[in-house]
């Protein structure tokens, strides 16, 4: 490859870059300054050549990112720019050195910093608020942190206030550990192990209401991580916006560790360990540092691809997708299985997948092909959408479902929708490259 | 040595001494909000759970002090006994020691819950806990 086309930028004033981003199409970059207050930044747009300063908020920026999709800057120690130049902005005390922006949402943030901190910011663009909660880790120098991302729709404005117990009934009432208040169930769910989790969530629907929070993640899929482990002693749980301290570092054992997918307390990863070359699949819980490993199956050159994991009664699945196969893991017979699509997938995107509860029954919907598939994974009614919003809320049914007959009202309720979306989308948008129909 | 009073929701008078009372962190809170003067009134706990929580601080208390001669076998047993009571107040053990935040029975007591679940299928751990109700009721 060969760039014959350069064009040079200057700052109005003499100052040294640290930092530079681009957005992908390289319409617009950006750079981090070393002068507080004087700032960062420069929305060039390199077709209209039109070049921007903007003023700092008083710390210079280390690291500079830009996401298109969502139109905002982020920088330094975590500024915020937002393309309406309003600017909500969290400045750290230190130096960051980790800023980590994925998929589609710029709704979590986290910024791994040299004093071994981690931050987290929160926009909530409806809301027009920022949330930020930190983990700081002293004496750690140099943590990494696996994230995140949480989709609109999942992020509450504030912390959600903690369910105020119940009055105690006197003795002779009737009490039971079924009706416990969710934060206690958790406090006790925390100590289990995962088939003991999963058995839990089978014993009621209050506990299975209860682990749903923050444990069982029925639509952790792609881009709404529910668990995010990080290096240090703590799990983050997303939904709740808090983080667990764990006994033990759930990462210590791991020369690399990159996560994949999370569902049901359960985390799905690529990491290899030093006793091992090269990289492998694991899945474990991090709160009680339980790892199995599922070895074999990665290759290194898997294009377009998708990972997702889930859980079904006892066992769980992991799901790794390619381009023109899907791989399942099940954990039931320890083995792989390979499907082979009738046609190549950009990617895992273009399918929807649905998964319903109380049947072991989930169905991929392809939209090229207008069809339903059925895979055998699992649990919970969820059509998984991340163009779509297709949440489970909008799932016609959330319970057990008598018999075959439901279950294909709720498939067919489900193709209407999203023969619903795909109309009116096509209206809207181009396929291919998202701009407006004439 | 200063002594704080606590009612239960029966009504029943507990005189204890502050340094056991701060255990508690509800407690505590309450002591430096209203004083001492008044009786904190613990409408969530009844006599006998208040009576048991008590009398675990004051055990624990005892244990940590200088000179003690309990060994870790002891207050081992003294915490197995302790919790080896009915599903039911073992519940309310569970929500006082949440409602007056006291850590480490909180952690005894879900411990506790934590190992009856353990390794039970479904079915038994709902029957248990059930159970426990209908026999009460």
């Amino acid at each position: 490859m060969c760039y014959r086309n350069f064009r040079t930028f200057t700052t109005p004033a003499p100052t040294q870059f640290v930092s530079l981003a681009a957005d992908k199409s390289g319409e617009i970059i950006c750079a981090g300054t070393h002068i507080p207050d004087i700032r960062l930044v420069y929305e060039n747009s390199a077709a209209s050549g039109r070049l921007q300063w903007s003023r700092g908020t008083g710390s210079w920026f280390g690291l500079v990112s830009y996401r298109r999709e969502v139109g905002s800057l982020l920088s330094s120690s975590v500024t915020w720019k937002r393309n309406d130049n309003s600017s909500a902005g969290v400045v750290g005390p230190t130096i960051p050195l980790l800023l980590h922006v994925r998929n589609h949402c710029l709704k979590c943030v986290p910024v791994t910093t040299l004093a071994g901190s981690t931050s987290w910011n929160h926009t909530c663009p409806a809301f027009g608020t920022t949330l930020s909660c930190e983990s700081t880790c002293p004496g750690s120098v140099g943590i990494t942190c696996m994230a995140v991302c949480v989709s609109t729709a999942m992020i509450p404005t504030g912390i959600p206030p903690s369910r105020p117990s119940p009055p105690l009934e006197r003795p002779g009432d009737g009490v039971n550990f079924i009706e416990m208040p969710t934060s206690i169930l958790h406090y006790i769910f925390f100590k289990l192990r995962i088939l003991d989790i999963l058995r839990c969530l089978q014993v009621c629907k209050a506990w299975y209401a209860a682990l749903d929070v923050g444990f069982k993640s029925a639509w952790s899929l792609k881009s709404r991580e529910q668990l995010v482990v990080s290096s240090t002693n703590e799990v983050y749980l997303a939904e709740e916006q808090r983080w667990i301290q764990c006994s033990t570092n759930p990462l210590t054992s791991f020369t690399h560790f990159r996560q994949l997918a999370s569902a049901g307390g359960l985390v799905l990863a690529e990491a290899s360990t030093e006793a091992d070359y090269g990289i492998s699949l694991c899945v474990g819980n991090p709160l009680t540092g339980s790892w199995a490993w599922l070895r074999e199956h990665l290759s290194s050159n898997r294009k377009g691809s998708g990972e997702d994991l889930a859980i079904e009664g006892d066992a769980f699945k992991a799901i790794l997708a390619d381009q023109t196969v899907i791989h399942t893991f099940d954990s039931s017979t320890w083995s792989w299985t390979s499907e082979d699509l009738a046609k190549p997938l950009s990617n895992l995107d273009d399918y929807y997948e649905c998964k319903r509860s109380g049947y072991d029954r989930s169905f991929l919907f392809d939209v090229e092909k207008m069809a339903w598939t059925e895979l055998d994974t699992p649990s919970i009614l969820v059509c998984f959408s991340p163009n779509f919003d297709i949440h489970p809320g909008d799932a016609p049914m959330k319970q057990h479902c008598e018999n075959c007959t439901a279950m294909k009202e709720i498939i067919c309720q489900y193709e209407k929708r999203i023969r619903e979306l795909l109309r009116e989308r096509k209206r809207r948008l181009c396929w291919k490259c998202q701009n407006p129909m004439p | 040595m200063v002594k704080v009073t606590l009612k239960s929701a029966e009504g029943d008078v507990f005189e204890v001494d502050e340094e056991l009372a701060l255990e508690s962190l509800m407690v505590k809170n309450m002591i430096e909000d209203v004083g001492l003067d008044s009786a904190i009134s613990l409408p969530n706990v009844s006599s006998t759970i208040l009576a048991k929580v008590i009398e675990y601080i004051k055990f624990h208390m005892d244990a940590q002090k200088d000179g003690s001669k309990k060994t870790s076998e002891e207050i081992k047993a003294f915490d197995d006994d302790f919790v080896n009571v009915g599903i039911p107040t073992l519940f309310e053990m569970v929500l006082a020691s949440n409602y007056l935040n006291v850590k480490s029975l909180l952690s005894l007591t879900c411990n506790t819950v934590a190992n009856m679940i353990k390794t039970k299928p479904p079915a038994e751990v709902k029957e248990m806990f059930t159970s426990a109700k209908q026999a009460k009721a």
